[in-house]
């Protein structure tokens, strides 16, 4: 009986300890390690020019563009694209709102002190709170996104072919694997193609 | 006698509105071949004939500029003495703030300095000015309110704060456009039947825009491969727009430099001697541009001949300098010149304000 009480205890000591301890999960998949994220450091334009008379591929870099690409790699900062520089600033931002502020509530005194004066003063009353309902319709649908730069390589593969300039936006980045230099150009506007 | 009398009135009304007719044709057509004609040249050959207009014609357009402003000042400021003040103690301080910044940055003074900012600042000051102007002048005025100048200009200054280098971008491109405004208020003081022509026109302008912008957006990049033309294609935005190209940037904002160029020497002293030639001075020859008596300031009793004079021949002399400058060092001197130029650039606006 003694016998028997202990090695329950000891079954049931076993079972609690399996499922502390998570004993009867697989272990996991060795996850493969992921790549290090490119590091983008400037933000310029990209001229894709074919050259029926050229014999090597080519990449051309300004001199300008070069100080800008060293600049930015020395300083190890990220040169951002318009919006994210707008809204990356925050010191900017503050006092951008500080102002927006400012224009509202002097522009309330001014349409309080003259409401009801003349018809412009109400149509200009009727613009304001139009511009604001949209601008904030707008914010809450995220409509302030810039629209997509893959718009102006829509037409690369057709201006390739009939060897015409295709010109964009391009962002420049440090990648950590590999050799050389890799262009990678968005496809995804490529059927709304126009006869620009 | 009577009858006789109303069929020479009518007769003479019928021959003034064919006269009116024929020269807001002839008016017209000037404004459109020239416009056109500018259009074609700047997205022929941007570079060259930024060169070549600036090098003619950034001088002597500023003297023609000090000239008209030197028409506009009155011999006495009276009621107007305070917005006055504040425009002249704005140019010269938003003037001297603009210049010292290259100064200080060739002297080494400003390492660590955050540019974005500081145009920022600069550009806060200058709309606050022009702020306080819209409001002074509209102050001058019965059964007007400009008060909204004041909310006005805060909420373009909050704009101006999220990216402060595009707002200053914003002022090279709407610059020329104010001496389009000029011209309007000039027409109308001197030639109101011109006007409607001339409203007419302006729907021209951003057809030719349009036009341009659609023919050399894809257009190849421009060989700003020295120094010059890297310049002039910074002037224009090329390193702010990357993705824009750089040949229809510099083509648009030559396009407009040529317009305001035009207006200046051309239209605003072709129409004065039209209008004067119209008077009650009309058996007078039209006034040379050199007689200094032809400026109210000058020719008033109680005026300053002597300062107009002064200040027309220093005006030459200046547009001599910056043309023997141009022929020696055009780089740097048109970077002194756009500079420098930011005066006259200021200096239009409380100008352009009493004229409305």
């Amino acid at each position: 009986m003694k016998t028997t009480a202990t090695l329950a205890a000891l079954v049931l000591l076993i079972f609690c300890t399996t499922t502390l301890v998570q004993a009867d999960i697989a272990r996991p998949e060795p996850k493969p390690t992921e790549p290090t994220p490119a590091k983008q450091v400037l933000n310029t334009g990209l001229e894709i020019v074919p050259d029926s008379k050229a014999w090597n591929a080519r990449l051309q870099i300004s001199e300008a563009t070069l100080k800008e690409l060293r600049e930015a790699t020395n300083a190890g900062a990220t040169t951002q694209s318009f919006g994210q520089r707008m809204a990356g600033s925050s010191t900017n931002t503050i006092v951008a709102g500080l102002f927006l502020f400012m224009a509202i509530s002097f522009g309330g005194v001014w349409l309080a002190r003259s409401s009801g004066k003349t018809k412009s003063h109400k149509a200009v009353a009727a613009i304001l709170v139009a511009c604001a309902t949209v601008s904030t319709a707008a914010l809450i649908a995220q409509g302030n996104a810039a629209p997509p730069a893959s718009y102006l390589w829509r037409n690369l593969s057709k201006n390739l072919s009939t060897s015409k300039t295709t010109r964009g936006p391009i962002d420049i980045e440090i990648v950590a694997e590999g050799n050389g230099v890799k262009l990678i150009v968005p496809t995804r506007d490529a059927g709304r193609t126009t006869d620009d | 006698m009577e009858r006789t009398a109303e069929l020479e009135l009518v007769a003479w009304h019928s021959r003034r509105q064919q006269h009116v007719q024929t020269s807001s044709r002839l008016f017209v057509a000037a404004v459109l071949a020239c416009a056109v004609v500018s259009a074609s040249f700047a997205t022929w050959l941007p570079l060259q004939v930024s060169i070549v207009t600036v090098f003619l014609f950034a001088g002597p357009h500023n003297w023609f500029e000090l000239r008209y402003f030197l028409t506009r000042l009155p011999v006495r400021f009276g009621k107007s003495r305070n917005f006055f003040l504040t425009a002249f103690s704005g140019i010269f301080l938003l003037t001297i703030g603009y210049t010292s910044l290259p100064l200080l940055y060739n002297v080494g003074m400003t390492a660590g300095w955050d540019w974005a900012n500081i145009l920022g600042a600069w550009n806060t000051l200058l709309l606050m000015w022009l702020g306080v102007l819209v409001w002074m002048r509209g102050k001058q005025k019965l059964r007007r309110d400009w008060s909204w100048a004041i909310p006005v200009a805060f909420g373009l200054i909050s704009l101006n704060w999220l990216s402060p280098q595009f707002f200053s971008l914003a002022i090279v491109y709407l610059h020329p456009l104010v001496a389009l405004w000029f011209l309007d208020r000039h027409l109308r003081r001197t030639r109101p039947d011109w006007v409607p022509a001339y409203h007419r026109c302006l729907y021209l302008l951003p057809l030719l825009l349009g036009g341009m912008i659609w023919f050399l957006s894809q257009k190849t990049a421009l060989a700003d491969d020295n120094g010059l033309f890297w310049r002039i294609t910074q002037h224009a935005g090329a390193e702010l727009l990357p993705g824009l190209s750089p040949h229809m940037l510099v083509s648009v904002h030559v396009f407009l430099e040529i317009l305001h160029y035009g207006v200046w020497l051309l239209a605003l002293p072709l129409i004065t001697a039209s209008a004067s030639r119209r008077g009650p001075l009309a058996h007078n020859r039209p006034a040379s541009i050199w007689n200094v008596k032809s400026i109210p300031l000058a020719r008033h009793p109680r005026g300053f001949p002597k300062l107009a004079a002064t200040a027309l021949l220093l005006g030459a002399a200046v547009v001599v300098i910056l043309w023997f400058s141009f022929s020696m060092d055009y780089s740097t001197t048109r970077d002194i010149y756009f500079t420098l130029a930011i005066a006259h650039v200021l200096a239009e606006a409380p100008f352009l304000l009493k004229m409305i």
